[in-house]
C-alpha cells in the first residue's frame, strides 16, 4: 500500500516503470540484455525531451493550455541556422541569436493571442503555427547550404565519456526544469495559476505575466530543439519538426504530468519521453506491421488519458 | 394562441372556494444543512391554491435554498413534502419531477440558454410536444409568442432571435413567460422576477399573476421589493435564519414591520466583542470617488468598513476593484496608497488549490507575491507558515494534508493564514464566513479585530447582514455604487435592512445596460466569411476571366468539396465547445475503405465504414465520460486512423464504386456535380442545426448546466454531436475518392486544421453553441481560395499559410474587440 | 443564390470556352509551348536539385525558342495546396502541365479536368495515376534486382542485413521493398534482422537505425534509403563496426559518396550505390516538347537508375554536398530511351 501512495504522489515511477517493462521485453525479443541497447534510443528521445519540457510548462499552466506551434517553431529555426550558418561556427554566432529571436518572437505572440486577446491557446497557436510554416517556406527559398557547423555537430552528435551530449543537455534541463517546478516562486506560482486562474490570481499571482512565460520557455526550447535537430539530421528539411507536434503531448502525459494543469513533472516527462521512442523501437525490432504502429501510438495516449483524467475539468475556452 | 395558453379573468369568488380544500403544497419539517449552517430548518407550511404568497428573508434567510428543495435542485437532509396531498419520494425527485408535478420556478439567475432563440428555449423546457412536422419551430415561436403576450402586452421582443441579443429585462420577461404559461402549472415560484423590470411591466406581472391565482394556481413571489410584496401578496411568510418567524395573512402588513420581522432580534444574538469609535486617525489608505461613489470617501488604516446593501448591488465587483487598484495602484475611481489581499468565502471557485497540501496552500500568497525567497520547500517554508497557521487555528498535525480532506471552517482558516502572511496593509474580505459555523465565526470575528488594531484596513463584504455589527461603519451599495454611510449608533441590523430595502423606484431597471447594439455589430461581423469569399472570387475572377467561367467554378468548387465537408464536421464538435484533431484523417480513413473494401465487397465494405463511424462516436463519448481533453484525444484518435488506413491500403490506390463515379459525374440543369454536393451540405448541415436534436446540442455547447437540469442529458448530446460529425466526415472521405477516382489515406490530413480555421472564420464560437452552417461553409471556401488568389496575384503560394494564418487571427481580433464591447 | 449564380456562370462559360477552343490549333502551331511544374514538395535537397535541374533546361530551351515560356509552382506537400496549384495553372492554360505529385492518387481528379480542357499532363518521379497523364516512371523493379545482388555479393552472400523502407505508404516505397525481398531470397545466407522506416530522409533514417541497432545482432549489409545517415548511425555506434562498416547500399548522396571515397582510402571499403537522379525534372521537359511537337510518345515511360560503383565513385568526387548523382538529360538521351519505349 505505501508503495502504491509513493507511486501516487510521483508519477514520474508509472513512466519509469513502462521504461524499464519494455526494456526488459526488447532484451527478451532481441536477447540483447545489456544498457547498452537503450543508448540509441535514449539519444533520439533527448530532441523530443527537450520540445516536451517546454510543453509541459504551456500544458501545467492549465487552462486547456497547449502549444500546436511547437512543430513549426523547430522547423522554422532548423531552417534559419542552416541558411545563416552557413556551416561554420562563425556562421553559428549569427544564428544562435536568431534562432533564440524566433523562440522569443513566437512565444511572445502565442502569449499577446491567449493571455491578451482571449483566444484559446490551440487557435492562437495554430496560427502562429501557420505563419511560421510560411516563414519556413519562404526560408526554404534561400537554402542553399547542406552542411553544419561541426560545434552544432558537436553538441548533438557527439559523446562525452561514452555519453551523447544531447543527453547530457537533456539531463541538465530536466534538472532546471524540475528546480524551477520545485524550488522556484515561478514554479509554485505557475501550478497555482494552472490549478485555479482566479484563485491564483487573488492570492496574489500575476497570471498573465506567468503564462505568457510558460509560452515563452515552450517556443524558445522548441527554437533550441530545432537548432539542434537541423545539425543532427544534417541539413533543415519541412515538417522536419511534425513527428513532435504528438509526441510532445504524449511524453507530456505519458509522464504523469496533468493535462488539465497546476501539476508538473519533469522527470516524469523524461521517462515519458523514453517511453515513446521506445514503445516504436521495440515494435519496429519485432516486426510489427507499420500501420499497427501508429495504432499503437495513438491509442496508447488515449487509454492512459481515459485512466489518468478522471474527474478532471475540461478545456474551458 | 394555438396552444391554448389560459388567460382567465380574475374572478375573486373563486379563491375562497379553493382555499378550502387540500392544499396544494404542504412543507413539513424540510430540513437542509450545508457544512455547520442550517440553511433551511425544521420548516413546516402550506400552500393552497389561489394563495399568492410572499416570501421575504434577509440575505441568507434560507428562501434561495428552500426555492431550490422545491424545484427538485436540492435534496433536504429531512422533512416531507407533498403536492396535492400526494407526498414526493426525494430519492426520484428531480426538476423535471417538479415540472410534472406542476412545480414552475423563475430563477433569479435565468436559467436561458443564451445561443438559443426565444422560441427555442421554449422547446427545449417542453420538448414533450413535438411532431413530425419540419415547421415544428412555428409552433414553439407563436407559443413563445403567445405566452410573452399573455403576460406582456406590447413587449416587442422577436423570439426568433437568440438570447444572447435581447436586454435583461427581456429575458427576464421570456423566463417568467415560459414557466407562467406552462398548462400544467400548479405552483408558480418566481424568485426577484421583477429584479430588472420597470413599473409598466412589474404592474402587467401583477396582474397576470392574481389571474392566475384566481384560477386557482399557488404563487410563491419572492422579492426584496417590500411594497410590490405588500401590493401583491395574500399572504405573507418571513425566513430568518432558516426558519418561518411570521405567517400572516394580513395583507395590511406595512413595510416597517416586515422589516422588523426579517431583523428580529437577532441582532442582538451575537454580541459585539467590543465596540470602540471607528479609528479614523490612522493613515488614508484608500480614497473612493465617481464612479463608485459620488461623494469621495477615505478608508483608514485600522478601521473595519463593511459593504452592505443586497446582493448584488455591487460590493463585490467594489472590492475586486480595489484589489485591482492595489496591485496597479489606481483603477478607475479608486486610489490606493497600499497593498491589499483577498479573502475570498467561495473556497472552491476562488481559494484553493486542490492538488495541494495545507503548508503549500497557506504559502502561495508569499511566495507569489514577494519572490526571491529562500523560503521555499523544506523547513523554511514550514517555519515561515507555522505562526500564521497557528494565529488562525489551523490544527497543527494537518499541514501535510490536502486541503481538500480539510472542513469548510479550517479551509477558510487557512486562506485567511495565506492573506496574513503576505503581511498586506488592506485585507478584503469577500463573504469569507460563508458556511461557516459559529465557533468559527466568533473566533473570526475576533481575528479580523485583532487585525484592524494592529493597524490594517479591513474592508469585508458580508453576504450575512448581521456580520455588518462588526464593523466600525458600513457603506451601504445600491445599484453599483455607494448610496450611503451607515455609522455609530446607526449601525443596527435594523437600520441595514431597512436602508437595504428602500425602494428608489425605477431606477434599477433603467441601470440595465443594453446588451442589444453589441450584439448587432456581433451579428454584422457574421455576414464577413460570405463576403470574404464574395470578395475572393471577385478579385479572381478579375485578375482571370476563366475563374468565373463554368469549367473555373467548377473546379473551385470540387477542390472546396473535402475542406468544406470536413469543416462542417468539425463545426458540430466546435458548437459542443471542443476541438477534433483528427477529422482529416478520419477521412482519409473514411476514403481508403470506399476505394477499396467498398467497391470489392459492398458489403463488407459498408460495414467497416459503419464500424469506423462507431470507433469515431465512441472516442467522443469517451472523451464525454471522462471529461479529458478532446485535442489530446482525437489527436491519438488520428494516428489510430491512419494506422488502420495503412493497414487496409498501403499504397495510394483504389477506385472508387461505380455509384460515387456516376455521382460526381452527376448533374441537374447543367449545374454541375460539384455545386449540387454544396449545396446539399449547405441545406443537410442548416436542416440538422435547426432541428430539434440542432436546438440541443446548442444549447449544450453554450449552457450545459442548464441543459442538463431541464433534465436532457450530456452523454445522448455528445452522441448526437459525434454521430452527426462523423457522418460529415465519412462523407467528405466518400467525396474524396469520387473526386479522385482512388484513395490516399494521408489525403485528409492537411484539411484538419484548416477546418477549424474555417469554423472560427465562419462565425462559430470556440466557447459552444454558436453553430453556423453557411457561414463555414463560405469559410472554407474562402481559406480554400486563397491558394487560387495567390497564385493568380503571382505570390507564390508559400504565402498560403501566412495568409491563412493571419485571416484567422484577423476575424478572431475584430471578435474579441467586440464582444469585450459587449462586456 | 449560388444556383443562380452557378447557372448563370455555367452558360457564360460554355460561350466562353466555345470562343477560346476554336483559333486554339492556329495558334498552337505558330507560337513554342508555354510549360509549367507543379511541384508538390520543395522541402528536401532531392527536390531543390530537381526543380534547379528543370529551371536551367528551360532557361535553356526557352533560348532555343523550343518554349516560349515557364513556370514552377511549388508546394509544401499538401494534396490541399497542390490542389489550388493545379487550379491556378488550369485556368492559366499552360500547354503543358508537370506535375511531381503529391500523392499517386489524391490529385486524380483535377488532372482528369486538366486533360479535359486541353492541357498535356506528365507526371514524373512521384507520378499520379491518372489515366489521362503521360507518365515517367522509377523502373523500381530493374534497379533493386542489380543493387541487391551487388550488395549481396559484397557481402559474401551471408550475414545480417537491416532493410532502410522510404516513405511509409508511397508506392515507390512498396515496390522497392518488394523487388528487395524477392531478390534477397536467392540468397539463403542472407537473414533480414530488422525492418526500419527511414521516410527517404538521412536525418530520420540515422535516428531509427541508431535505435534499434544496440539491439540487433552484428549487422553486415543495409539495403534501403538515407545512406549517409545508415552510415552516420554505425560510425556513432562504433564498437566492432569503427573498424569494419557493414555494406551500406547507397543512394547517390553526395555525403555518402564522400564517407565512401574516404572509408575506401582508409581500408578499402566497398560498396554500391543507385539512385533516381533529380534530373528526371529535365527528361519530362523534352518528352513534353516532343509531345506538343505531335511526336508520337508512350503514355508510361520508365527512367533507369545512376549507378556508382566502386570503380566510379572517385568520378564524384567534386559533388557538391547535399546534392545527388545525377546526369544532364538532353533531348537526344530522351529520344533514345525514352520515347522508344514500349508498352
Amino acid at each position: 500500500m505505501k508503495v502504491l501512495a509513493w507511486m501516487r504522489n510521483n508519477r514520474w515511477s508509472f513512466a519509469a516503470i513502462g521504461v524499464s517493462a519494455l526494456w526488459v521485453l526488447l532484451s527478451v525479443i532481441t536477447s540483447h540484455f545489456n544498457l547498452n541497447s537503450l543508448s540509441g534510443v535514449v539519444t533520439s528521445a533527448s530532441f523530443l525531451v527537450i520540445v516536451a519540457i517546454g510543453q509541459m510548462f504551456v500544458v501545467a499552466s492549465g487552462g486547456g493550455n497547449i502549444d500546436l506551434s511547437i512543430p513549426s517553431v523547430m522547423t522554422v529555426s532548423a531552417f534559419v541556422t542552416v541558411i545563416l550558418s552557413q556551416g561554420t561556427n562563425t556562421g553559428l554566432l549569427l544564428a544562435l541569436p536568431a534562432v533564440l529571436a524566433i523562440g522569443l518572437a513566437t512565444g511572445a505572440a502565442n502569449a499577446f493571442l491567449v493571455v491578451r486577446l482571449r483566444i484559446p491557446a490551440i487557435i492562437a497557436t495554430l496560427a502562429i503555427g501557420y505563419v511560421l510554416d510560411s516563414a519556413t517556406l519562404i526560408a526554404n527559398r534561400e537554402l542553399e547550404v547542406f552542411t553544419v557547423s561541426s560545434v552544432l555537430r558537436g553538441i548533438s552528435s557527439a559523446k562525452l565519456a561514452g555519453i551523447p551530449t544531447i543527453l547530457l543537455l537533456a539531463l541538465a534541463l530536466i534538472v532546471i526544469a524540475s528546480a524551477t517546478i520545485r524550488r522556484t516562486s515561478y514554479g509554485r506560482t505557475l501550478m497555482a495559476v494552472g490549478q485555479n486562474a482566479t484563485a491564483a490570481h487573488l492570492a496574489g499571482a500575476r497570471v498573465g505575466r506567468t503564462m505568457t512565460v510558460a509560452f515563452l520557455i515552450s517556443s524558445m526550447l522548441g527554437a533550441l530543439a530545432g537548432m539542434l535537430l537541423s545539425a543532427h539530421a544534417g541539413g533543415a528539411f519541412l515538417q522536419m519538426g511534425e513527428p513532435y507536434l504528438l509526441q510532445s503531448v504524449g511524453a507530456v502525459v505519458v509522464g504523469g504530468t496533468l493535462i488539465a494543469g497546476g501539476s508538473a513533472t519533469a522527470l516524469g516527462t523524461f521517462f515519458g519521453s523514453i517511453l515513446l521512442v521506445l514503445i516504436v523501437t521495440t515494435m519496429q525490432v519485432s516486426g510489427w506491421p507499420p500501420g499497427m504502429q501508429e495504432v499503437v501510438q495513438g491509442a496508447m495516449i488515449i487509454a492512459i488519458l481515459a485512466v489518468a483524467g478522471n474527474g478532471l475539468r475540461k478545456r474551458s475556452a | 394562441m394555438s396552444d391554448g395558453i389560459p388567460v382567465p379573468e380574475p374572478n375573486p369568488s373563486q379563491k375562497h372556494i379553493e382555499s378550502v380544500g387540500t392544499p396544494l403544497l404542504r412543507l413539513s419539517g424540510v430540513t437542509k444543512t450545508y457544512g455547520p449552517t442550517r440553511a433551511v430548518d425544521s420548516l413546516s407550511f402550506s400552500v393552497a391554491a389561489g394563495d399568492i404568497v410572499g416570501l421575504i428573508g434577509a440575505n441568507g434567510a434560507g428562501k434561495s435554498t428552500l426555492m431550490r428543495v422545491l424545484a427538485g435542485v436540492t435534496i433536504p437532509d429531512s422533512g416531507e413534502l407533498k403536492v396535492d396531498g400526494k407526498p414526493i419520494d426525494f430519492g426520484a425527485f428531480s426538476p423535471q419531477a417538479a415540472r410534472r408535478f406542476g412545480i414552475r420556478i423563475v430563477h433569479q439567475e435565468l436559467s436561458l440558454c443564451d445561443s438559443l432563440t426565444v422560441a427555442e428555449n421554449f422547446y427545449v423546457e417542453q420538448p414533450g410536444r413535438i411532431d413530425l412536422n419540419p415547421l415544428w419551430l412555428r409552433r414553439y415561436q407563436s407559443m413563445a409568442l403567445d405566452s410573452l403576450q399573455a403576460i406582456f402586452p406590447d413587449n416587442g421582443i422577436d423570439v426568433r432571435r437568440p438570447i444572447a441579443e435581447l436586454t435583461l429585462p427581456q429575458r427576464q420577461m421570456i423566463e417568467i413567460a415560459r414557466a407562467a404559461c406552462d398548462p400544467l402549472l400548479k405552483i408558480l415560484i418566481l424568485d426577484e422576477p421583477t429584479s430588472s423590470l420597470d413599473s409598466l411591466r412589474s404592474e402587467q406581472l401583477t396582474h397576470f399573476i392574481r389571474a392566475r391565482a384566481a384560477a386557482g394556481v399557488a404563487v410563491i413571489f419572492i422579492s426584496h421589493k417590500l411594497k410590490e410584496v405588500a401590493a401583491i401578496a395574500t399572504r405573507i411568510l418571513v425566513l430568518r435564519n432558516g426558519a418561518l418567524v411570521r405567517d400572516t395573512d394580513d395583507a395590511t402588513l406595512g413595510v416597517p414591520e416586515m422589516v422588523a420581522a426579517m431583523a428580529g432580534e437577532a441582532g442582538q444574538e451575537l454580541e459585539r466583542l467590543h465596540r470602540v469609535a471607528a479609528n479614523t486617525a490612522g493613515r488614508t489608505l484608500v480614497e473612493i470617488g465617481v464612479p463608485w461613489s459620488a461623494e469621495s470617501n477615505q478608508l483608514r488604516a485600522g478601521q473595519i468598513v463593511g459593504l452592505g446593501g443586497l446582493e448584488g448591488s455591487g460590493q463585490r465587483d467594489f472590492l475586486r476593484a480595489l484589489y485591482q487598484a492595489a496591485r496597479n495602484g489606481q483603477a478607475s475611481g479608486l486610489d490606493c496608497h497600499g497593498t491589499a489581499s483577498y479573502v475570498s468565502g467561495d473556497r472552491k471557485a476562488e481559494g484553493i488549490f486542490p492538488l495541494w497540501d495545507v503548508l503549500r496552500n497557506a504559502t502561495i500568497g508569499v511566495i507569489t507575491s514577494a519572490p526571491n525567497r529562500s523560503t521555499i520547500g523544506g523547513s523554511a517554508e514550514r517555519g515561515t507558515a507555522e505562526p500564521w497557521l497557528k494565529a488562525v487555528q489551523v490544527p497543527m498535525d494537518r499541514l501535510e494534508s490536502p486541503i481538500v480532506e480539510l472542513s469548510g471552517g479550517n479551509q477558510q482558516k487557512v486562506l485567511m493564514a495565506r492573506a496574513l502572511m503576505t503581511n498586506a496593509e488592506i485585507l478584503l474580505l469577500d463573504d469569507s464566513t460563508r458556511g461557516v459555523d459559529v465557533q468559527i465565526k466568533r473566533d473570526f470575528y475576533r481575528l479580523i479585530r485583532k487585525i484592524a488594531e494592529s493597524g490594517k484596513l479591513v474592508v469585508w463584504y458580508s453576504s450575512e447582514t448581521i456580520e455588518f455589527a462588526e464593523c466600525d461603519y458600513v457603506l451601504l451599495f445600491h445599484n453599483r455604487g455607494i448610496q450611503s454611510r451607515l455609522t455609530g449608533s446607526d449601525l443596527t441590523e435594523d437600520a441595514i435592512v431597512n436602508a437595504s430595502f428602500a425602494e428608489r423606484g425605477g431606477a434599477t431597471a433603467a441601470s440595465v445596460a443594453p446588451a442589444g447594439t453589441a450584439a448587432k455589430r456581433l451579428n454584422a461581423l457574421s455576414v464577413m466569411p460570405f463576403f470574404t469569399a464574395a470578395m475572393m472570387l471577385l478579385v479572381i475572377g478579375l485578375l482571370n476571366r476563366n475563374a468565373v467561367s463554368a469549367l473555373g467554378l467548377d473546379l473551385l468548387m470540387t477542390a472546396a468539396i473535402p475542406l468544406v465537408l470536413i469543416s462542417l464536421a468539425q463545426l458540430f464538435i466546435v458548437g459542443g465547445s471542443e476541438i477534433d484533431l483528427g477529422v482529416g484523417a478520419f477521412a482519409g480513413l473514411t476514403s481508403v475503405i470506399s476505394a477499396t473494401w467498398l467497391v470489392s465487397d459492398p458489403a463488407i465494405g459498408w460495414l467497416f465504414l459503419a464500424l469506423a463511424l462507431a470507433g469515431y462516436t465512441s472516442f467522443g463519448l469517451l472523451v464525454q465520460a471522462r471529461s479529458i481533453p478532446a485535442i489530446v484525444v482525437t489527436l491519438g484518435a488520428s494516428f489510430v486512423w491512419l494506422g488502420i488506413g495503412y493497414t487496409f491500403q498501403q499504397t495510394p490506390g483504389g477506385s472508387a464504386p461505380g455509384w460515387l463515379a456516376d455521382l460526381a459525374a452527376f448533374s441537374v440543369l447543367n449545374i454541375p456535380a460539384s455545386a449540387l454536393c454544396l449545396l446539399v451540405a449547405a441545406i443537410a448541415a442548416t436542416a440538422i442545426n435547426t432541428s430539434k436534436r440542432g436546438v440541443v446540442l446548442r444549447g449544450f455547447g453554450a449552457n450545459p448546466g442548464s441543459m442538463a437540469q431541464t433534465g436532457w442529458s450530456p452523454m445522448s448530446a455528445a452522441l448526437a454531436r459525434y454521430v452527426i460529425s462523423g457522418l460529415f466526415g465519412l462523407t467528405a472521405g466518400l467525396a474524396m475518392t469520387a473526386i479522385n477516382t482512388a484513395s490516399d489515406i494521408n489525403a485528409g490530413n492537411s484539411y484538419t486544421l484548416l477546418s477549424i480555421a474555417a469554423v472560427v472564420i465562419g462565425g462559430s464560437s470556440l466557447t459552444g453553441g454558436r453553430i453556423t452552417p453557411l457561414g463555414t461553409l463560405f469559410g472554407a471556401i474562402s481559406l480554400s481560395l486563397v491558394g487560387s488568389l495567390l497564385g493568380l496575384l503571382n505570390v507564390s503560394t508559400d504565402y498560403n499559410a501566412l495568409v491563412q494564418g493571419g485571416l484567422l487571427i484577423g476575424i478572431l481580433y475584430l471578435r474579441t474587440i467586440f464582444s469585450r464591447r459587449t462586456a | 443564390m449560388l444556383f443562380a449564380l452557378t447557372r448563370t456562370a455555367f452558360w457564360a462559360g460554355i460561350t466562353a470556352a466555345l470562343i477560346i477552343a476554336l483559333p486554339r490549333p492556329l495558334a498552337a502551331a505558330t507560337k513554342p509551348p508555354v510549360i509549367a511544374l507543379s511541384n508538390a514538395y520543395y522541402g528536401n535537397n532531392w527536390r531543390h536539385q530537381m526543380v534547379d535541374a528543370f529551371r536551367k533546361a528551360a532557361d535553356q530551351a526557352k533560348k532555343d525558342r523550343l518554349i516560349s515560356d515557364y513556370i514552377v509552382l511549388n508546394g509544401d506537400n499538401s494534396v490541399s495546396a497542390q490542389i489550388s496549384q493545379m487550379i491556378d495553372l488550369i485556368l492559366r492554360k499552360p500547354d503543358v502541365i508537370l506535375i511531381d505529385a503529391a500523392s499517386l492518387t489524391a490529385l486524380n481528379g483535377v488532372v482528369q479536368k486538366a486533360c479535359a480542357v486541353g492541357i498535356i499532363v506528365v507526371a514524373f518521379d512521384s507520378i499520379a495515376s491518372a489515366p489521362c497523364a503521360y507518365k515517367i516512371d522509377w523502373d523500381f523493379a530493374n534497379w533493386q534486382r542489380p543493387l541487391v545482388d551487388g550488395i549481396a555479393k559484397l557481402m559474401g552472400g551471408k550475414g545480417n542485413v537491416i532493410i532502410v523502407r522510404g516513405v511509409r505508404g508511397s508506392a515507390p516505397d512498396k515496390m522497392m521493398y518488394e523487388q528487395q525481398i524477392e531478390t534477397l531470397k536467392h540468397y539463403p545466407g542472407i537473414k533480414v534482422v530488422s525492418t526500419v522506416y527511414g521516410m527517404a530522409t538521412a536525418a530520420v533514417t540515422q535516428s531509427v537505425v541508431s535505435n534499434v541497432l544496440p539491439s540487433l545482432p552484428p549487422i553486415a549489409g543495409v539495403i534501403g534509403d538515407g545512406s549517409y545517415g545508415v552510415a552516420q548511425a554505425f560510425q556513432q555506434f562504433g564498437g566492432p563496426y569503427a573498424s569494419r562498416m557493414p555494406v551500406i547500399s547507397g543512394d547517390g548522396d553526395a555525403n555518402f559518396v564522400h564517407w565512401w571515397i574516404g572509408q575506401k582510402q582508409k581500408n578499402g571499403y566497398k560498396t554500391l550505390s543507385m539512385n533516381a537522379a533529380p534530373s528526371i525534372s529535365q527528361a519530362a521537359l523534352w518528352v513534353a516538347i516532343e509531345i506538343v511537337n505531335g511526336r508520337k510518345v508512350p503514355k508510361y515511360m520508365k527512367m533507369s537508375a545512376s549507378t556508382v560503383t566502386n570503380d566510379t565513385v572517385e568520378q564524384f568526387s567534386g559533388l557538391k554536398p547535399g546534392t545527388a548523382v545525377a546526369s544532364e538529360y538532353s533531348p537526344d538521351w530522351v529520344r533514345r530511351n525514352l520515347l522508344n519505349q514500349k508498352n
